[in-house]
């Protein structure tokens, strides 16, 4: 017994000294806390190249759109009257918005957004987009017929083969937010009525969705562009549109990353360092190189072939803090909608 | 519980917890008696292959019966249900399996040798073996209740809608804490209903003495005709707890190449993960083992409160008790242990330390007290008493706690998801976070390594463990 007793007591010791070494920060040491949104596999390597470079060293919590970002936008709100962290990327603008409205972040006008096209950023500074993503379709390449609009949801020829993810959480709540803004109240409300009378499937995630569409078992969905690329590049027969590209049409829902300073943030200087540095073109070229393959905002930015430029698509016109008020507002709305 | 849906929440949960809880117990205890007990041939292969699934966080085991099931069923809720019961079977099995097997291994051999002499081995089996274990079987009931009716990734997953989903949803699009939090009490005060009797009968279980030094050993009892089909529907719940949903992880991951990835993203998560666990276990089995001893003897009055508040603290939420914790400890004057790794291990003790303090006071309340009233007679202080007969008469029970605690730290997800500090996640999170458009042979190869690291860590403890044992 005494000899298991001390065993277990070195391993606990072992334990202990490991976790707590290089834990104290050194003084001299800089660093920044930053809480990523964006997913760990194309956020990581960015920020470590930013360590490199700078010396700056990054500590991160990581969250993603799979867990809903309860992680860091709940953890952000939690310690809103003793701030831990100095920058949020987050992975959409809109929940930046809810957190400006909440008090949690404070304005920097970063010298790198100034080529950033205004509708992507909040005019007081409080946050900048990046990098962004396009709610696109995703059509299994067995389909003879390929949707072109969001609103082929209500054509009674894919009655019950479509998939759409839970409208509660992610990009999609966001969407759903921006087609209040440009359907209207009535239009909007049509449109989620006929989702439901066309048996459109509801998925817990943008990602649930294409790997549905990819495994065939549904003919399409809407997702995020990066959803429908991960799955392109891994050999599905799957291809990605953007929809609503007509004249006429709505145009496709752009998604910026956006990065903001924490209110209170304990390392004030390296984050506006690290703000400025995701702001860069540098960084917008390398997500668009990477396998989320997204879209830069700055003109110029070298991309890919197979990326159509921002200046090429067919945007749709929101103003991103209507679009957060808005989601705010319908979230009961589509509670009861999904019979919750 | 205002409305109809809150009513339908509340009978779901419940329905779903009754039904994985019974299945589970009478399934696991079942296959417990048979491994320790029967001539059985690869008890150890069938015994790991029943266990493996405890050490991943359950998500894992969730998708994986997803992709095997497919969509179709997607709005069906009958169909979400029987998925749910699935899922949560494959993750919980193994709960009543090892309580079951370590109770059996506790009850003194002599009561099973005399009653031998009269009965068949089959007789004595349901007259005296399993009547002595009574008490394992309804600590797994009870344990596989709150587990099931507290989870939030399966029924998620499949749609069912349940009292954890209904609060997890308030939680993340609405940001409602307060709310999150009351949508968790129906639940909360049906477990405390639940465990007040428990508690009643398990103490006045408490008058059986365990084998105190004595090893059970079972010369393996012949099922003649059974035999081999009991071992068929072993090996089939070894098939579809096991192989089928985790056999494609495994297979996925088979490239050097993958593994060499996991380990560079995710090798120090491991060893964190590894640590943490450990750290907590270790605090939970010394804590609650003062805990039971105080309630068994009776030092202070009421003791039973301090189960109440962890039963209520395990009964809720991990993101809740997530928040409550970062609202506890995020201020200046405790800035330090928020920004430390102290924070998840105080995250585990608050969640998991019932675990410890009601698997020990068990043990302890199996021990006869005329030992201890015989060394204090003879004026052996308490210290001496604790240290050289209770702590070694418990010790079955004390590790027992110790590894429970651990797994259930090791794989815990949804309670460090929010809390860990930046730069020190553990793997669970690791792996999460990762899957996102993360290589899927890398994430199958981290996967792997989750269930196998935990297992060759108990096996090097069992063995550090062996060495004194004449």
């Amino acid at each position: 017994m005494k000899r298991l007793l001390l065993v277990l007591f070195a391993i606990n010791l072992v334990f202990l000294l490991a976790g707590c070494q290089n834990k104290k920060e050194s003084p001299k040491e800089k660093t920044v806390v930053v809480y990523v949104s964006e997913d760990q596999v194309f956020s990581e390597p960015i920020l470590r190249a930013f360590y490199e470079e700078t010396g700056i060293k990054v500590k991160a919590v990581y969250d993603t759109e799979e867990a809903k970002s309860t992680g860091v936008m709940n953890r952000l709100i939690s310690e809103r009257s003793n701030p831990r962290a100095d920058v949020y990327w987050a992975n959409e603008p809109i929940r930046a918005e809810v957190l400006r409205l909440k008090g949690i972040l404070t304005p920097y006008n970063s010298p790198n957004a100034k080529t950033i096209p205004q509708e992507f950023k909040d005019p007081d500074g409080y946050w900048t987009g990046f990098s962004a993503r396009a709610r696109v379709l995703i059509v299994n390449k067995k389909e003879m017929e390929r949707p072109q609009s969001i609103m082929d949801f209500l054509e009674p020829k894919w009655r019950g083969k479509a998939v759409i993810a839970n409208p509660l959480f992610g990009t999609t709540t966001s969407h759903i937010a921006a087609l209040f803004i440009v359907l209207g109240e009535k239009g909007a409300r049509d449109f989620l009525k006929g989702l439901k009378e066309n048996q459109v499937a509801i998925s817990t995630s943008n990602g649930e969705s294409a790997d549905f569409v990819a495994k065939g078992e549904y003919a399409f969905s809407l997702v995020d562009s990066d959803d429908a690329i991960s799955r392109m590049k891994k050999g599905f027969p799957v291809e990605m549109i953007y929809p609503d590209q007509k004249d006429k049409g709505l145009g496709c829902f752009i998604v910026p990353n956006a990065v903001m300073l924490i209110k209170g943030a304990p390392h004030p200087e390296e984050g506006k360092r690290l703000i400025d540095y995701l702001l860069s073109k540098e960084v917008e070229k390398r997500l668009a190189f990477s396998d989320c393959e997204q879209i830069p905002l700055h003109k110029g930015v070298e991309i890919p072939q197979n990326i159509v430029p921002i200046e090429n698509l067919k945007v749709m016109k929101v103003d991103y803090k209507l679009v957060a008020k808005k989601m705010m507002e319908i979230q009961p709305l589509l509670k009861k909608w999904m019979g919750l | 519980m205002r409305s109809r849906e809150e009513w339908q929440l509340l009978g779901n949960s419940l329905f779903l917890g009754l039904t994985v809880s019974f299945l589970a117990t009478l399934m696991g205890s079942f296959t417990g008696i048979v491994l320790f007990k029967c001539d059985i041939p690869f008890k150890v292969p069938l015994a790991l292959s029943l266990f493996v699934p405890i050490f991943l966080p359950p998500y894992i085991p969730a998708i994986s019966w997803m992709d095997i099931i497919g969509a179709n069923w997607i709005d069906n809720q009958w169909a979400g249900f029987l998925g749910s019961v699935l899922c949560l079977l494959n993750i919980y099995f193994p709960v009543p399996l090892g309580i079951s097997m370590l109770f059996l291994a506790s009850v003194n051999p002599r009561y099973e040798e005399a009653a031998r002499l009269i009965y068949p081995q089959r007789e004595v089996i349901k007259r005296i073996t399993i009547p002595l274990v009574m008490p394992g079987f309804l600590l797994s009931f009870f344990l596989v209740f709150v587990l099931s009716v507290g989870n939030f990734n399966v029924p998620s997953l499949f749609r069912l809608k349940v009292y954890p989903v209904e609060s997890f949803t308030v939680f993340s699009a609405f940001y409602d804490f307060e709310r999150a939090i009351a949508l968790s009490i129906p639940l909360v005060i049906i477990i405390l209903m639940l465990f007040i009797p428990l508690s009643l009968f398990l103490l006045k279980k408490s008058c059986i003495p365990l084998s105190l030094g004595f090893k059970n050993v079972s010369k393996g009892l012949d099922l003649g005709r059974f035999k081999w089909p009991i071992f068929t529907f072993l090996l089939l719940l070894s098939f579809v707890f096991c192989i089928l949903p985790l056999g494609n992880i495994v297979f996925d991951s088979l490239s050097l190449d993958a593994y060499r990835l996991a380990f560079s993203r995710g090798g120090d998560a491991i060893m964190r993960s590894l640590f943490y666990s450990f750290f907590s276990a270790s605090i939970m089995a010394f804590f609650g083992f003062l805990i039971a001893y105080a309630k068994d003897f009776k030092i202070f009055p009421h003791l039973s409160v301090i189960d109440a508040i962890l039963l209520f603290l395990f009964s809720l939420p991990g993101n809740c008790l997530a928040l409550g914790l970062i609202d506890l400890w995020n201020r200046e004057y405790t800035g330090m242990v928020y920004g430390s790794f102290m924070i998840i291990v105080l995250g585990f003790i608050s969640r998991y330390a019932i675990f410890s303090s009601t698997i020990i006071y068990l043990w302890l309340s199996l021990i006869p007290k005329v030992l201890d009233e015989a060394a204090r007679v003879f004026g052996v202080r308490v210290i001496k008493r604790i240290l050289f007969i209770q702590v070694p008469l418990s010790k079955m029970g004390i590790l027992a706690s110790w590894m429970i605690s651990f797994i259930f730290c090791f794989r815990d997800t949804d309670l460090v998801m929010p809390l860990y500090p930046p730069g020190l996640e553990p793997v669970t999170v690791r792996t999460f976070t990762l899957m996102a458009n993360g290589r899927s042979d890398m994430i199958a190869a981290l996967c792997t390594m989750t269930m196998v690291v935990p297992l060759l860590f108990f096996v090097l403890i069992y063995q550090a463990f062996r060495v004194r044992r004449p």
